[in-house]
């Protein structure tokens, strides 16, 4: 069985065939990539960059409410 | 960052944010060195990301927390409090202020909202008042000039668009990356105002801030996050399209006289009967409107926001509790 690259998003979880880009995963999930940054294996990267079997991709979302409240 | 047909490494990216942000403060003449800058934290990305990078640039800037209460279950406000005490204990040349609301006024944001039933359900408008009234008395108290928010270009442009949208002509004719001092109160300034959202998020990891990645509990639904959504979805099909739609309407109000006799009219303010900050009407200001005369009539002393200071000392970090007045 091929591993597979793991999503996550807050709660969320996804399973991945690996070999696609972040911005192609997002876009499959109905994310707009414009929304989110991409962290791969606990380091920042382009949504350009493709996954590879075993990678944790880990989704951040950007947008904040903007009250800029505590 | 397709906005800009840019791509940069890690170590390239961090000092490019500190060089443009350095550049937008000279170029919109947010501030210099002589001035006292207090930065309005939140434990958010943005806030947090513009301290450092104040600090980072060499300005003298310190940072405000006001604890507004917020718990709804996940504890909001406590863990946004540690955020920000945690960054400031590993910047030991800033000083961080805090003023917790509920424990100074009696009722934190949510439980206020509720008894003067302001917001529609929703506290975001007391919420705001009360910051903008705090934030500005502080910054006078202590002897700070400018007030540093940490709005970024996605917040500028949703209001933007909001305002667009409803053609609030005087809200257009005035929103600015600076608002002058004046009449009792502190300039204002947005040095983020041209960074995108991911931008100052990618800047906070890659230099190890941590923030809170956790939304205001009441933002949830907020039209200011529908509209970002919204726009990134324009941007996503044309990369560029937010900047330019801010930077172009500046530049057709500044160079092509959009809007030009449209600004707010001079109003005549008066101070505060109670707090002295200044007001439309005569009496008492919307802020103090909203608390006892028991409550809003406290001492100086017990207002005043506490002051954290993670001086070095022997080489060994030790946290100073300082009294704050101005200075």
């Amino acid at each position: 069985m091929t591993e597979k690259v793991t999503v996550t998003l807050r709660k969320q979880k996804w399973e991945v065939e690996p070999g696609k880009s972040a911005r192609k995963i997002m876009e499959e999930l109905d994310l707009n990539p414009e929304n989110f940054l991409t962290i791969r294996n606990g380091e920042l990267v382009d949504e350009s960059v493709r996954l590879k079997a075993g990678d944790h991709l880990k989704l951040v979302a950007v947008i904040s409410g903007g009250s800029h409240g505590s | 960052m397709r906005q800009h047909k840019l791509a940069l490494c890690k170590e390239h990216f961090p000092a490019w944010i500190q060089e443009q942000t350095g550049r937008f403060i000279k170029k919109y003449r947010m501030f210099g060195r002589e001035d006292r800058v207090l930065v309005a934290v939140s434990g958010g990305k943005d806030s947090l990301a513009l301290w450092e990078v104040l600090i980072q640039l060499g300005y003298e800037a310190d940072g405000l927390y006001l604890g507004l209460g917020i718990d709804e279950g996940v504890g909001y406000s406590d863990v946004s409090r540690k955020m920000v005490e945690a960054f400031a204990a590993r910047h030991p040349r800033a000083r961080l202020h805090i003023l917790d609301v509920e424990g100074v006024y009696g009722e934190g944001i949510p439980a206020l909202a509720r008894r003067v039933r302001r917001g529609k359900g929703r506290p975001c408008s007391v919420c705001g008042l009360v910051k903008r009234h705090e934030m500005n008395r502080i910054a006078h108290e202590l002897g700070y000039n400018v007030l540093a928010t940490g709005h970024n270009l996605d917040d500028e442009v949703a209001v933007l668009f909001q305002n667009t949208l409803n053609w609030r002509v005087q809200y257009l004719a005035r929103q600015s990356p600076v608002l002058p001092e004046g009449d009792g109160f502190a300039r204002k300034v947005k040095p983020f105002f041209r960074f995108y959202e991911r931008e100052t998020a990618a800047y906070a990891i890659v230099r190890g801030i941590d923030y809170i990645y956790e939304e205001c509990p009441f933002a949830a639904g907020a039209t200011t996050i529908y509209y970002k959504e919204l726009l990134n979805r324009l941007e996503a099909g044309k990369p560029g399209a937010k900047l330019h739609f801010l930077l172009s309407f500046l530049q057709a109000r500044e160079r092509e006289g959009l809007l030009a006799g449209r600004e707010e009219k001079q109003i005549e303010l008066h101070p505060c009967e109670n707090c002295g900050q200044p007001t439309t009407a005569p009496g008492l200001c919307a802020f103090c409107r909203l608390w006892s005369e028991d409550v809003r009539s406290q001492s100086a002393e017990a207002l005043r926001p506490i002051t954290l200071h993670f001086a070095r000392k022997d080489a060994q970090e030790s946290l100073v509790v300082e009294d704050c007045g101005p200075g």
